[in-house]
């Protein structure tokens, strides 16, 4: 089992590689950073009404209501296991993914940051599991990590 | 609607292919290998072909029809195409055109003449066939392989792709329309699976209108006058306006709310006008009339008119009703079923019409009409109208209910047993209609397009079917309502009524429980109800909620007080303007405050039920909006819709919603009976047990399990009739005895009402409180094939109860036992033992007992004391002697008994060892390996056939379905002893 999915691992760090992008909208949740390719993101929006769904998964707030459009938000702290203390200031990453809208919550939004592909690596083994299954992989910044999403596999949920 | 309609579909699509079948088949020329291509052609002039000859156009269909033949030999590989064939074939297509133009102008071909043309395609098509073909073909690969180096060159990559798309997109569209009602010998497959599949026309539609406007202009002037569009754009600018109508809505509340400036007042006043005519103009666009599609069925309903041999006319009134062309295409299948049906089942044949004196011929009217915002479509014959005894029958014959509860179900009801699955009620099965697929087919389109299906017939008169169907489906009905703080929206088309129930007060409104779950009594019929905060756990979500939204008003710089009690602090949150209700429940206890709940009932696809909500907002017209993958998966919303105020509200989706709650409970009772061997909870699924609740002279609640009452009825005093001092009554031409239940269960100091009338017949003279005016409730039970009427004061209700029934505290004779309904003991009356008390009509069933005894040696295995001593009962009644064991181990142990059993009825849900797993150790006994097996269960339709059988079971039957059982056990036992003599 052991080496099936370390196999499997090196193969998606190999796909991932193949697709690193080279601008990454970067947004902070608590100490950590992380990132999606900007070509996912539509706009980053202020806090906004949310309609809770009821029985639907814990890391899915609700419902947004961005210009008539219906968004589905995404607690990420939830999804990863993080401490669920919503900052009042938060925003809302908006992202596209098969025809529907998500938001993903985030505590500040960086910059959108020009990245070499050579600062990219996979996802380091030790991680948290909670964490390692919705990630690409890590940019090295200067002083800092960025870990890059993987957004269908968070948004499957 | 009518022949120039059609002519004209035909026309713009002719146009269409003609100009297509042009550009292919240049590009043919040039790419020969290309048998796609070819194939895309051969299919539009076979289309072609179908409709000029269906209308009636000879020339065209002449030239059309040899083009193909020759387009058949190209397409089988017999011959290679060369350019001078495709001289002529062009030339004929040219012409081809020319006639449409003829036929645009006059309505017909006129008086051109086309022989040469088609004599030139003749002879083209002998050279093929002719005897130097082989020279021919010589010729031709030689000529071919000059071409080639051409089309190489001309062969540009971007033209070949294109000219797929529209070949392949243009042909199955047609196909179905035109030649929809040809019979065609040589059908291509995929244009009987289009008629199927109407959306996928639509899309293939829409790739034929992007290829028009790449492909160029038709030549034809009606054409011009048409702008085709994609669909797929009209969608969009659907949901654009479905937007602009959303920020309308909020614009036009917050200037009445917020506003005292004049001018914007006006403003968004004339936004509003402006807005609300767009969003017209725009469904519009979309909508067609009703009439395009019913005049297709002229032709059906000659058709089968002739093959039944019976004369009908069709009346169609209301052609030019519009509605949106998804519906329309979506409505074709379910009206072809319900016509079939009318006219297979409910129009009579010319004779028996002339016998029962109505006129020979019969008319079929369908009638289109806006009603209530909806369409509604009638098709009304004026045939035999339906029997209600006859579907009833055949439900029960069919296992679909009980005949105890066909006796108290209204007319509707009963029709709506037509649309259940596998209800045929023809007597035979013609090629029509009667195979028992149909009307549930029609009725789940219908309701899957937000539509509805009724049915009203008057026997000897005639049947009605009204559809309903929606305007459209993206902007639809709904109401609006609160739960826990939430808004939520339901579909007007699955809202039946509301309700206000008290938790006290009167029995007609108020809830009623049975262990956990809420009942509703409304009209006589039990109706679940479901509180829908707890189903949705909404305090849960709503904790949550209101965690996240506190924190974004702080952001907002609305600041919250501390102090402030949660409910306001809730108001705040959720909707600003809602200062003036305050939250019905209290968030610390599940019961509310308020004794008053509202009560939404539903109707999913015919289960009704009723879900307790806190408020009830208003109707609106909402914009339904598709939620994303993950949350359609709960099946629970059909989609999400944007409220005045900005918010995201969640639809409910009835049917799933019920589905879930279902699933939920299973695997509940699953859990419990895992856990406690107890007896799943027999609310929505189980062996709940349906009890008649009456009264005698005691006033104490007794009980009649309904599946052994007959009928209930009430007699006047004045036909009782004493022969001796036995009450009897005449009953469906048949004396019945009525029997004194007080007197029969020693109750002596009970006043008994059938006492005090046999006192007032024998002394008339004296004084009696008898109010002579009432009638007597009578519950009518049958016995050994003869009717007895007990005698009542008062039947109260159709309880149902999921307790065993408890015999340890049976005091007398003629007492079951006891069960609870709604907290209250009622005591199960043992009607086997109140009819062998009495003095009567024993005599000749007893000889006939005599006869049979010893005639088998039976085991029957139930958990239910109650069904236990009643199958056992009947058993002995009919001369077998039995055995009774409490569940399957107890049962198992009994194998090895010195008595040997010729037969083995099981019950299927019992704690310890069920049905299916004691029928598979029965079977692997050495003794009783080959012997029969009965299993009898509650209701069939929840036991799985397969599963019995596989199990062991030779037969599975309803538990008393009393001749269905008898008969069963004593074909076991025959042919059981033939075998073994």
């Amino acid at each position: 089992m052991q080496t099936e999915s370390e196999t499997e691992n090196v193969h998606s760090i190999n796909e991932a590689s193949l697709e690193i992008p080279k601008q990454v909208c970067g947004f902070r949740i608590g100490d950590d950073f992380y990132g999606v390719s900007v070509l996912d993101v539509q706009e980053v929006i202020k806090p906004q009404n949310v309609t809770p769904i009821p029985l639907a998964d814990k890391h899915v707030r609700g419902l947004i209501n961005l210009r008539g459009q219906i968004v589905t938000s995404i607690s990420l702290r939830t999804l990863f296991g993080l401490e669920n203390d919503l900052a009042a200031d938060h925003m809302n990453v908006i992202v596209r993914s098969n025809d529907s809208l998500f938001a993903l919550v985030a505590d500040e939004i960086l910059d959108v940051m020009d990245l070499k592909p050579d600062r990219f690596e996979g996802p380091p083994e030790t991680l948290d599991p909670n964490l390692k299954q919705y990630i690409k992989g890590v940019f090295k910044l200067e002083n800092k990590l960025l870990i890059l999403l993987d957004i269908e596999k968070i948004l499957k949920g | 609607m009518d022949n120039k309609a059609l002519l004209d579909d035909f026309l713009i699509e002719s146009f269409d292919n003609l100009s297509n079948i042009e550009e292919e088949l240049t590009q043919f020329e040039n790419d020969s290998s290309n048998t796609e291509l070819l194939n895309n052609i051969y299919r539009k002039v076979h289309t072609l072909k179908g409709s000029s000859s269906f209308l009636g156009f000879k020339s065209l269909q002449k030239i059309t029809h040899t083009s193909e033949n020759i387009l058949d030999l190209v397409r089988e590989g017999k011959v290679k195409i060369d350019p001078k064939m495709m001289d002529v074939l062009l030339e004929a297509f040219d012409i081809c055109q020319s006639i449409l133009k003829v036929v645009e102008e006059k309505g017909d071909e006129g008086d051109g003449n086309y022989d040469g043309i088609y004599l030139s395609l003749l002879g083209a098509l002998e050279k093929f066939t002719s005897d130097d073909f082989s020279a021919l073909k010589k010729d031709e690969v030689l000529q071919e392989e000059k071409l080639q180096p051409l089309s190489v060159v001309k062969n540009d990559a971007e033209e070949i792709p294109e000219a797929k798309v529209a070949a392949s997109a243009v042909v199955p569209e047609e196909a179905s329309v035109v030649t929809e009602e040809e019979p065609q010998p040589s059908t291509v497959t995929q244009e009987a699976n289009d008629e199927k599949l109407p959306i996928d026309k639509e899309v293939q539609k829409d790739e034929v209108t992007q290829v028009k406007g790449k492909t160029g202009l038709s030549s034809s002037n009606i054409s011009d006058s048409f702008v085709r569009v994609n669909v797929n754009l009209l969608d969009r600018i659907m949901n654009v306006v479905g937007e602009l109508v959303l920020t309308r809505n909020q614009i036009v509340q917050y200037t009445g709310n917020y506003s005292g400036d004049p001018i914007l007042n006006k403003l968004s006043h004339g936004l509003n006008v402006i807005t609300s005519e767009l969003q017209n103009e725009i469904m519009n666009t979309r909508m067609q009339p009703v009439g395009s599609v019913l005049s297709k069925y002229e032709r059906i309903v000659r058709d089968l008119a002739r093959a039944q041999k019976k004369s009908i006319s069709l009346e169609l009134s209301g052609q030019d009703t519009e509605l949106d062309k998804t519906l329309l295409e979506a409505i074709k299948d379910p009206l072809t079923h319900i016509i079939r049906n009318c006219i297979d089942h409910g129009i009579e044949t010319p004779d028996e019409r002339i016998k029962n004196g109505k006129p020979e011929s019969s008319v079929l009217f369908i009638r289109a009409y806006h009603e209530g915002g909806q369409v509604a479509l009638e098709i009304k014959d004026d045939g035999r109208g339906i029997v209600r005894d006859k579907i009833v029958s055949k439900a029960i014959e069919k296992d679909l209910i009980s005949e105890e509860k066909s006796k108290i179900m209204s007319d509707n009801e009963v029709y709506n047993l037509l649309f259940a699955p596998g209800f045929s009620t023809a007597d035979k099965v013609t090629n029509i209609s009667g195979r028992g697929v149909g009307m549930d087919v029609v009725r789940t389109n219908i309701e899957k397009i937000g539509g509805s299906v009724m049915l009203t017939s008057v026997p000897g008169k005639g049947t009605t079917l009204k559809l309903r169907i929606p305007l459209t489906l993206a902007i639809i009905p709904a109401l609006i309502f609160k739960s826990e703080e939430e808004f939520f929206a339901i579909p007007q088309i699955n809202l039946v009524e509301l309700v206000r129930v008290s938790l006290s007060g009167s029995t007609h409104t108020k809830l009623e429980t049975i262990k956990d779950s809420d009942f509703l009594r409304l009209r006589g019929e039990l109706i679940p109800i479901l509180r829908l905060s707890k189903v949705l756990k909404l305090k849960d979500v709503h904790e949550k909620a209101k965690l996240m939204a506190s924190s974004m008003l702080e952001d907002a710089g609305e600041v919250v007080a501390v102090e402030k009690s949660p409910e306001e602090e809730e108001n705040l949150d959720t909707d600003a303007t809602a200062t003036e209700s305050t939250p019905e429940e209290n968030l610390e206890n599940e019961k509310p405050n308020s004794d008053e709940e509202n009560v939404i009932i539903l109707n999913a696809e015919g289960h009704v039920y009723g879900l307790i909500i806190d408020e009830i907002l208003d109707t609106e017209e909402i914009v339904v909006k598709p939620l994303d993958h993950t949350l359609k998966e709960l099946h629970t919303y059909a989609g999400a819709t944007i409220m005045g105020d900005g918010k995201a509200a969640l639809i409910l989706d009835a049917l799933g919603f019920l589905n879930m709650i279902n699933e939920k409970h299973d695997s509940q009772s699953y859990d419990q009976t895992k856990l406690t061997q107890e007896k799943p909870d027999g609310l929505l699924q189980g062996e709940a047990q349906e009890l008649i609740v009456f009264t005698l002279g005691d006033d104490r609640k007794y009980g009649i399990p309904l599946i052994l009452v007959n009928r209930l009825e009430e007699f006047e005093m004045s036909k009782v009739e004493f022969t001796g001092r036995q009450p009897i009554v005449q009953y469906r031409n048949h004396p019945m005895p009525l029997l004194n239940l007080e007197k029969t269960l020693k109750m002596d100091d009970c006043p008994s009402v059938l006492d005090q009338l046999a006192k007032l017949s024998s002394s008339p003279d004296e004084q009696s409180t008898l109010d002579q005016d009432t009638p007597l409730s009578c519950i009518v039970v049958e016995n050994q094939g003869k009717q007895f009427g007990f005698v009542v004061k008062e039947i109260q209700d159709i309880a149902i109860s999921d307790t065993d029934v408890d015999s340890a505290v049976v005091d007398r004779d003629g007492i079951l036992g006891t069960v609870f309904v709604n907290d209250k003991t009622v005591s199960v009356v043992d009607i086997f033992d109140i009819i062998g008390f009495q003095k009567f009509g024993q005599t000749g069933a007893k000889k006939e007992v005599q006869n049979l005894k010893g005639a088998g040696h039976i085991l029957v295995v139930d958990d239910s004391p109650l069904y236990r001593k009643m199958v056992s009962q009947v058993l002995q009644e009919y001369g077998y002697s039995t055995k009774t064991a409490c569940d399957g181990q107890e049962a198992l142990s009994f194998l090895g008994d010195r008595v040997e059993y010729d037969l083995i009825i099981s019950d299927i849900e019992m704690p310890n060892m069920n049905g299916y797993d004691f029928a598979s150790s029965v079977r692997e006994h050495p003794t009783y390996s080959n012997s029969k097996l009965i299993a009898l269960t509650t209701k069939i339709a929840e036991i799985d056939l397969k599963k019995g059988k596989a199990a062991g079971f030779d037969y599975q039957l309803e538990k008393f379905k009393k001749e269905q059982v008898l008969e069963a056990v004593q074909s076991c036992i025959y042919t059981d002893k033939r075998e073994v003599v």
